[in-house]
């Protein structure tokens, strides 16, 4: 897979993170509680378990949401690490751990939030 | 007649050192080449200072003056608002000797990327044609083609810094300014070096290489030229 | 260490083969804004990285869900998440501009002077817009964030 498909990977996950939070806040959570409720709630505790609790198919959404997020989050440390890394032959551990962080927390992550 | 404190950060092979000079100057409308030169004649002839042309055109003098990479023949002390000038090698390069620091992998990075006209030789030889172009053709190129492969704006990205495998700005310029003239066709090869994790993807866009450039060329845009070019997958630049 | 000779000539031995510069600390040298952007970038993405991924999705799952909940209403609970909002404030607006830009759709071009250079992201409108915007929006939630995980209601539909 080329870089700029990784790239281009890495910036669409985070665009829909960045969308689906406010779908999430400004038009799914004031169809259920009023959106003053949710403005002036402590965001920590409205994202995932408050949503969860509103609407439990919500879960689904909230799913693909941390499985973006955290692949998103993956991919930049694999970015922060190419940074520090001399040589090629690094850059192939880097890229392993990468797939390993990818394939362990993904799931884990997903089922963390479907079991809310 | 002011007198100037110029610190210099010397290096002879094994320590390294500040080392302070006091210059008396005429006049502020000289350049910290000018204060150099004059401090090499008058009080320290070991000091080593690599410079050329003196008006910003071979790209020789590039050093870190007052905590900016600038080319020391074009900084002038009028610029300096202060009495007092640091000056230290360029960021980001092994230092030969004081001043003096080792840009040949520059110069590496900037052959990666195949600096030069790829076209169908057999078009040039067997036919007549002449490959002109014309001037909005040339617009999408010429600014960056005023490179002076000065070295200063890799001397001030923070990912060459530490990632000795990225080929820095001036290269990256270089594929974007050779890939966008018309008469080239080598953007197909070209995209295969940039377009890795060495080239244009590790660029965070600090864009302090376009900052400190003292030809204008804004390397850090034609960085971020090429990468829409790759995202777009453009046949042509 | 001072030579014996002058008390400024502050001497570095050991220095064969030396590198000018910082190494990683080049990456907090700041000289223009977006270098700042960049920095800040990075330590929000590394920062939230570990405190959502390890600390709120997995260790709350998997470990001590009790133990999250009663560690986030402490002090320290409420300044690490008051500060990753913040972060995720700023690095998603940082990233969002870093899209537009990656994606070509800021555009301006450099200006050749003879004195003054001018880069093509300052000679973009929609990037000047975009700086101002999302300074106002960070500052906002500077303010606005930490106040709700102070003062927030704890949400409970």
């Amino acid at each position: 897979m080329s870089e700029g498909t990784i790239r281009l990977i890495f910036l669409l996950l985070a665009l829909y993170v960045i969308i689906m939070i406010g779908v999430v806040f400004l038009v799914l959570l004031p169809m259920y509680v009023p959106l003053s409720e949710v403005l002036t709630s402590n965001p920590i505790t409205v994202y995932p378990e408050g949503v969860a609790e509103v609407n439990p198919t919500l879960k689904f959404l909230e799913a693909t949401i941390a499985a973006a997020w955290s692949t998103h989050g993956i991919l930049g440390f694999r970015r922060f690490l190419s940074d520090l890394t001399k040589t090629e032959r690094g850059m192939k551990y880097v890229n392993w751990l990468t797939v390993v962080l990818v394939v362990v927390i993904v799931p884990m992550v997903i089922y963390a939030i479907m079991t809310l | 007649m002011p007198t100037l404190t110029v610190k210099v950060k010397r290096f002879d092979g094994k320590k390294s050192w500040w080392q302070e000079y006091k210059v008396d100057i005429k006049s502020r409308r000289i350049s910290v080449l000018d204060v150099l030169v004059k401090i090499k004649e008058e009080q320290d002839p070991t000091l080593a200072v690599r410079y050329s042309c003196r008006m910003a055109i071979c790209g020789s003098c590039g050093m870190v003056i007052n905590g900016v990479p600038r080319l020391a023949c074009q900084t002038l002390l009028t610029e300096i608002k202060d009495d007092t000038i640091t000056v230290e090698p360029m960021w980001n390069h092994r230092v030969i000797r004081d001043l003096v620091v080792d840009t040949e992998p520059n110069f590496e990075k900037l052959r990666k990327v195949k600096p030069y006209i790829i076209r169908d030789l057999k078009e040039i030889y067997e036919s007549d044609r002449e490959i002109g172009q014309k001037p909005e053709e040339l617009e999408k190129y010429y600014n960056f083609a005023y490179c002076i492969e000065c070295g200063l704006c890799m001397a001030a990205c923070p990912v060459v810094a530490t990632n000795q495998r990225f080929l820095g700005p001036m290269a990256l310029a270089a594929a974007y300014r050779w890939s966008a003239d018309s008469r080239d066709q080598g953007w197909p090869v070209r995209a295969k070096i940039v377009d890795t994790d060495e080239g244009v993807w590790s660029c965070h866009l600090a864009y302090t290489c376009s900052a400190v450039c003292p030809r204008g060329v804004d390397p850090g845009f034609a960085i971020q030229l090429v990468k829409a070019a790759l995202m777009r997958r453009a046949k042509k630049l | 260490m001072s030579s014996r000779r002058s008390s400024y000539i502050n001497v570095e031995e050991g220095a064969e083969n030396m590198r000018a510069g910082k190494g990683a600390g080049e990456w907090f040298r700041l000289i223009n804004y977006e270098r700042l952007y960049f920095a800040i970038q990075r330590i929000s993405g590394l920062y939230m990285f570990f405190y959502l991924i390890f600390y709120r999705v997995l260790f709350d799952a998997f470990v001590s869900p009790s133990l999250v909940s009663s560690f986030d209403m402490t002090v320290p609970g409420k300044v690490l998440a008051a500060l990753f909002l913040v972060f995720l404030a700023f690095h998603g607006l940082n990233g969002f501009r870093i899209m537009l830009i990656e994606f070509g759709i800021i555009k301006g071009w450099p200006l050749r002077h003879p004195i003054r250079n001018v880069p093509g992201l300052r000679r973009s409108r929609i990037h000047l817009i975009y700086n101002v915007l999302m300074i106002i929006i960070a500052v906002a939630a500077l303010v606005y964030l930490p106040y709700l995980v102070t003062y927030g209601a704890v949400f409970r539909p």
